[in-house]
């Protein structure tokens, strides 16, 4: 009986911690845009995945090598899309604003 | 029968799905027509793989990849199973309606010379099944590896269901595995595709393999490839090292632990020209504290010391490849009596090297091809591989009063030849040498003379596979003799076949064959007063082996549902029987009379309901008889069931991980105990065990947190009369649940990244 609860308790801390990473962009602060990156291999992207996740403000990202993008989920009252290219500026890599995703949609 | 049930349902459930299933490749169709695809073919060791051949399945349409490893394609309207070939490497094919257009391929061939697989890495998930390789094989990354981030090989599979890892007594810590049911000794152990872990080394080897040295470890179920011996029966398990032409810089590892162990683990990797790398990897490691929770005047957990150091080359040059390897270990084991009344220990000194060349031919033709263009020939490749292996190994023991001293050399030699004709075929074949000289002493019974022995056994084997679009068949045989027990025939058959492009099948039948080393293997068994006798005549153990899988991927609302049903069944035809039944204060060792079978029927699922969620439920049911003086019976300390549920979660960003295992241990027999004067129960309980971990990782650096045996359940009196280490009835064997209650620990991980480029 004691394995049962205990089971439930972990259960409900994963639910629980799953919830709250999921909820907490829930202010008007976020903005999603996707830039263009001069990326060209592997190795770059999990350069950029591991850099670009520490920088302050920085939410969400997904990167795709294909297109050369990185789609970057970020609080404006941290940070700004001129801060986020003189990050990647400083790992070596040109990039520009290509779009910016409406409001509700989030990066995937 | 309940493997039909499950496979009926499984049935409906398909047909449930076709609707879905139908729109699903409709769309899919639709928005493909047009589309580009592209990606990078890369081997094991993470180098760029130029010269693959790439094309639709039964078409010559298609392309080669360039220098760098990559390539792109247009689409193929009516096919979308994508052949992957190359001599060197084992082919493989990739059904692209399961990736999505703007997914870019990543696609791990893997060398001719090892486990087929191919792994496509869309997903971050730990655990990957192959979906194409001929082999029910699964891989554990260092993702995976790293979510039960505790200590070596032996606790790399507490996420896993196939492999349970249990203590073998209650007195020196040495653990062991069980697959389908069967024990560790019928699992082939391999370093880096080489035999490994054999004879002497099996009672305590599973923790002479760091866990932050290794990279990825792959499980294969039932006999597997004829390449790499005789010697799988219940499967084939691989631990591939870190590897100096792809490692971070530098990485250091720290962890410490409530029972008193610390760790340090630290690599350092050195690219030193375009064609040259090495690598040195450290790991020393002490327990400090004298553990005796149960108060019953034994240590819960020995203490183990260990030391263990490793260098390693790499070196490139056109169609050459050279990997070498040393590695040095020494192990200090202690545990018994707190106050020293009754003492175990054991002192272990080990050598290792490898050296692999591997030649490839036919790459510049394949270059050529890549220059005129799209269109070209498919040239006949070849692949020449030559690996030497060396081990010595130096053990000392002391149980009490009693001594046991091993020491094995071993020098290993194995050469393989790969050719392929056309699309289609793919002819391996080669010759091997093993040499083992085991020479042991025991101080207390009187040994039969031939339990120290040397024995030669050259082999040669022939591998054909044939591969066209969604079946896979291969047919391996070997012929080897051994200078002590003769000659003999492995005969090992794979066929794999997509029925749909969301199940596939595989089935395998084969031979495994090994020589029994009942000392060495069974050395904790000297923890017990029970008399050891080892029948004069013990022959070789033999087996075959029959597997069946089913694999399912099902799309639940977006998401994919992995199902995977299998069934193994092990029947013996020789087996060396350890009785511990017929008389409670001895333990026989003899031939097997009559019949001994291990039947493993298992279901697992995966799915990823939330982003950055995985589920992993399983469930296994073991039937393992043997007969033992002329009864079949149940085989003991083995679980009759075995469920776990894993699940894991990692934040956006793989800034947070969350890992939390159950263990759902079902009961089963003991040891019959003596029927006058009974010391301990017939039949052990079910039990749970759950562990759970939080891992943070920083920008260069990450700390680790987790509690193992969360409920803190612990085998109630392990130790049968443990007043009188040295009376008839002591006996630390009798061992089916842990030692040792809740625990938790800290680690830190840091490390400096290779520059990319």
């Amino acid at each position: 009986m004691k394995t049962k609860h205990l089971v439930i308790t972990f259960v409900a801390i994963f639910v629980l911690a799953t919830n709250l990473n999921a909820q907490s962009g829930k202010s008007n602060s976020k903005k999603t845009v996707v830039f263009d990156v001069s990326m060209h291999c592997e190795s770059c992207q999990k350069k950029i995945e591991k850099n670009i996740a520490y920088e302050k403000g920085v939410k969400d990202m997904a990167v795709k090598l294909e297109d050369k993008t990185v789609t970057i989920k970020f609080d404006t009252l941290k940070t700004n899309e001129s801060k986020l290219i003189s990050a990647f500026n400083k790992l070596g890599y040109e990039a520009k604003v290509v779009e910016t995703v409406p409001a509700k949609s989030t990066a995937k | 029968m309940p493997f039909l049930c499950v496979f009926k349902s499984f049935v409906n459930q398909i047909q449930k799905m076709k609707k879905q299933l139908i729109l699903l490749l409709y769309l899919f169709f639709v928005t493909n027509i047009f589309a580009q695809i592209s990606g990078y073919v890369k081997d094991k060791s993470m180098q760029a793989v130029p010269g693959v051949n790439i094309r639709w399945a039964g078409t010559n349409e298609g392309t080669v990849s360039d220098a760098d490893g990559h390539f792109r394609l247009n689409t193929s309207e009516d096919n979308n199973i994508l052949v992957f070939s190359n001599v060197a490497y084992n082919p493989d094919s990739i059904d692209i309606s399961k990736i999505e257009k703007q997914d870019r391929m990543e696609v791990i061939l893997d060398d001719a010379i090892s486990l087929s697989e191919v792994t496509i890495t869309k997903q971050r998930l730990g655990k990957i099944k192959s979906r194409t390789a001929v082999f029910n094989v699964e891989t554990l990354n260092t993702h995976e590896l790293r979510k039960a981030a505790c200590c070596n090989l032996s606790e790399s599979f507490e996420t896993n269901a196939s492999v349970d890892v249990s203590y073998s007594d209650a007195a020196t810590g040495a653990k062991q595995i069980k697959l389908l049911g069967l024990s560790g000794t019928y699992v082939q152990m391999l370093t880096e595709n080489i035999p490994n872990l054999r004879g002497l080394s099996a009672a305590y080897g599973m923790g002479y393999i760091p866990g932050p040295w290794m990279e990825s470890i792959q499980i294969s179920k039932g006999t597997a490839s004829v390449k790499n011996g005789y010697e799988a029966i219940a499967g084939q398990i691989n631990v591939e090292y870190k590897k100096p032409q792809n490692s971070d810089k530098v990485s250091l590892n720290l962890f410490t632990s409530s029972t008193g162990r610390t760790e340090v683990n630290a690599d350092a990797a050195v690219k030193l020209n375009e064609k040259l790398a090495t690598s040195v990897l450290l790991h020393a490691s002490d327990e400090f504290l004298t553990l005796d929770e149960n108060k019953d005047g034994y240590m819960d957990l020995p203490m183990v010391k260990q030391y263990n150091l490793a260098n390693r080359w790499y070196y490139k040059n056109n169609g050459y490849i050279l990997q070498a390897f040393v590695r040095g270990l020494s192990e200090k084991r202690t545990g018994g009596r707190t106050d020293d009344s009754y003492k175990i220990g054991v002192n272990t000194e080990r050598y290792e090297f490898f050296v692999k060349n591997g030649f490839l031919f036919g790459e510049d033709e394949a270059k050529h091809n890549h220059e005129a263009g799209e269109e070209h020939e498919h040239h006949n490749q070849s692949s020449l591989g030559i690996i030497l292996n060396g081990t010595i190994q130096n053990q000392n023991a002391r149980y009490g009063l009693k001594n046991y001293d091993g020491h094995q050399n071993n020098l290993y030699a194995n050469l393989i030849y790969d050719a392929s004709f056309g699309e289609y075929h793919k002819i391996s074949t080669g010759a091997s040498f093993n040499a083992d000289a085991i020479d042991e002493k025991l101080a207390v019974n009187i040994l039969p003379e031939n339990l120290s022995r040397t024995e030669y056994v050259p082999g040669i084997f022939a591998e054909y596979t044939f591969t066209r679009k969604a079946l896979t068949a291969m047919a391996g045989f070997r012929a080897d003799h051994n200078s002590v027990y003769g000659t003999f025939i492995t005969p090992r058959f794979h066929i794999r076949y997509n029925i749909l492009d969301h199940v596939h099948l595989r089935a395998s039948a084969g031979k495994g064959y090994r020589s029994p080393n009942v000392l060495a293997e069974n050395n904790f068994l000297l923890a017990s007063n029970r008399k050891l006798n080892i029948a004069p005549d013990l022959k070789m153990e033999n087996a075959w082996n029959y597997g069946f899988t089913v694999h399912g991927f099902i799309p639940v609302f977006g998401k994919e549902l992995s199902l995977m049903g299998e069934w193994f069944y092990t029947d013996f035809n020789n087996q060396v029987v350890i009785d511990m039944d017929t008389d409670p204060h001895a333990v026989n060792f003899s031939n097997l009379q009559g019949r001994s079978y291990a039947s493993s029927f298992q279901i697992e699922a995966n799915i990823e309901p939330v982003k950055g969620l995985t589920v992993t439920l399983a469930h296994r049911m073991n039937d393992v008889k043997t007969t033992i003086n002329e009864n079949l019976r149940e085989k003991p300390l083995t679980n009759r069931t075995k469920s776990l549920m894993t699940l894991s979660y990692q934040s956006p960003l793989r800034k947070w991980q969350y890992d939390f295992t159950t263990q759902f241990n079902g009961g089963g027999r003991l040891p019959d105990p003596d029927s006058n004067r009974p010391l301990w129960e017939r039949e052990f309980k079910p039990f749970t065990i759950m562990n759970a971990q939080i891992t943070r990782n920083f920008k260069t650096w990450s700390v680790y947190g987790g509690a193992e045996n969360i409920t803190g359940f612990v085998q109630k009196n392990p130790i049968i009369d443990i007043q009188n280490p040295f009376g008839t009835d002591f006996d630390a064997s009798m061992v089916w649940g842990p030692m040792h209650g809740r625990t938790f620990y800290l680690g830190f991980r840091w490390a400096l990244a290779k520059s990319s480029n």
